[in-house]
């Protein structure tokens, strides 16, 4: 991985991690925002909003999809994308 | 099947409807006699059925669940349960809807109480909080924005630019309602339709249709007496197929509501539109309130359900502060008593004045003739009395 996608997963999941309250080194690819993570629909909102913040992209209404924001690595690999383009 | 699908063999729907029976199918008990047969096959299904064989349907791990309650318009109490997984994935289908009339991720919202009919003050106090908060939504019963946007439009009151849009909920909207919202706030009023058990179904779309949410739904009409899909365009009671539940699952679950669907042709969206069924009200001498503060007492209802026997219940207003609650089951009248107790207390914190309750157990209690439904709340007050 380079270092530029590195610093980006970095930051992606200190934004989680901060959003449900646990540290960071507790926060693994493969958790569950919903089920391992406790990020509830009033938390995903508040997720999607830094996440926009941070990274400086729109969401846009085809973003929404359950699949792409269900696990801290589905959420950065989104993030990528969207910073990418 | 439905004409659409019997048009359109290769819509994608097709393909999702399969999926899910194969995967219920596997599943849950109740449907391993229908494996291998199509979705189409599959029987409709309501509350009472999924009530009494309730271990049927429920999933074999379902993890940690939350509960709430619903009776809504047929009287018979209900257990919802859904995963922090499924809340989190109808929390998310409600947001992409109100993404498309602008909402930020980060925004704010007022909530009108289901109380704003009855106090006075409370208008004032909302016309307060809207000019303060400047919230990017405004999300209430068609009846309590209606009264609002009298209000402010009476004092010349002005909305706060902060706001996108009104949102209907749980009420029928009236076009004259929908006018004064939008000209009283200066945005769209959208309406809402969905249910405790799946949350959303259909949403107003630009041109002031409900759209169905098929990304989370698939929505039928089928004929309250044999279950099978009617004509498109054509009404009968809207049976809805969840593609997010799983804890319990919600497949050809009837509504008890009564619409027509139809296909738009230049966007081919599934429109839905429904029959307006009078909203209840209870009255009070100067004003009335949304019976769906009565909602407070579903899970009350479910566990008398549970450990009683009740298999429905109705709460009938006679005059301002005299109800009469119909219990049907076979349990003596004489062991409701705390009920009634608690019942009577509820009842005049809600009206604001001490109310008087009968308890009277029947084996069934008859549907509404005009609506076909026995709902959980009727008033039989004469029309000229009060001001409902």
């Amino acid at each position: 991985m380079s270092m530029a996608a590195e610093a980006l997963t970095g930051k992606v999941v200190d934004i989680i991690a901060g959003i449900a309250n646990r540290p960071a080194a507790e926060t693994s690819a493969g958790h569950s925002l919903a089920e391992d993570l406790g990020i509830d629909s009033i938390l995903m909102l508040e997720l999607l909003a830094r996440l926009e913040e941070e990274f400086g992209f729109e969401l846009e209404i085809d973003d929404l999809r359950p699949e792409k924001l269900r696990s801290v690595e589905a959420v950065v690999r989104f993030v990528r994308e969207k910073a990418g383009s | 099947m439905t004409d659409r699908l019997r048009e359109c063999p290769a819509d994608p729907m097709e393909g999702r409807l399969r999926s899910l029976a194969d995967e219920i199918c596997a599943l849950y008990p109740y449907y391993k006699p229908y494996a291998g047969l199509g979705f189409d096959r599959l029987p409709v299904t309501d509350k009472r059925t999924m009530a009494a064989r309730r271990a049927e349907f429920e999933h074999p791990n379902p993890g940690k669940l939350f509960e709430s309650f619903t009776s809504g318009s047929t009287g018979v109490p209900f257990r919802c349960v859904k995963s922090a997984e499924e809340r989190w994935k109808l929390s998310l289908a409600l947001y992409k809807r109100r993404k498309r009339w602008g909402l930020p991720a980060k925004h704010g919202m007022l909530l009108l109480s289901n109380r704003l009919l009855a106090e006075p003050k409370s208008l004032a106090r909302c016309a307060e909080r809207l000019a303060r908060e400047r919230p990017h939504f405004v999300q209430g019963r068609a009846s309590a924005l209606h009264a609002l946007a009298e209000f402010l439009l009476e004092r010349g009151i002005p909305a706060p630019d902060s706001l996108l849009f009104a949102q209907n909920w749980g009420e029928y909207l009236h076009p004259r309602q929908k006018r004064a919202v939008e000209e009283a706030l200066g945005v769209p009023f959208v309406d809402y339709y969905g249910l405790e058990e799946v949350w959303g179904v259909a949403y107003s779309n630009g041109q002031g249709s409900l759209e169905v949410d098929e990304d989370s739904v698939y929505a039928e009409a089928v004929d309250p007496g044999t279950g099978q899909p009617v004509p498109d365009g054509e009404y009968g009671e809207i049976a809805v197929t969840s593609f997010a539940m799983r804890s319990l699952p919600f497949v050809r679950y009837r509504t008890g509501d009564i619409g027509r669907l139809r296909t738009d042709p230049e966007t081919g969206k599934r429109l839905l539109q429904l029959l307006p069924v009078r909203a209840s009200q209870i009255r009070l001498p100067d004003g009335a309130i949304h019976a769906a503060t009565l909602r407070y007492l579903d899970k009350f209802f479910w566990e008398l359900s549970v450990e009683r026997g009740v298999r429905q219940y109705q709460i009938v207003q006679l005059a301002y502060s005299e109800f009469k609650l119909l219990l049907a089951t076979e349990t003596d009248p004489r062991e409701f008593d705390a009920l009634r107790d608690k019942l009577v207390q509820f009842l005049g914190q809600s009206i604001g004045a001490p109310a008087a309750l009968l308890v009277e157990t029947v084996p069934f209690i008859e549907p509404d003739p005009d609506s076909g439904k026995a709902h959980s709340f009727v008033c039989r007050m004469e029309p000229r009395e009060g001001t409902g």
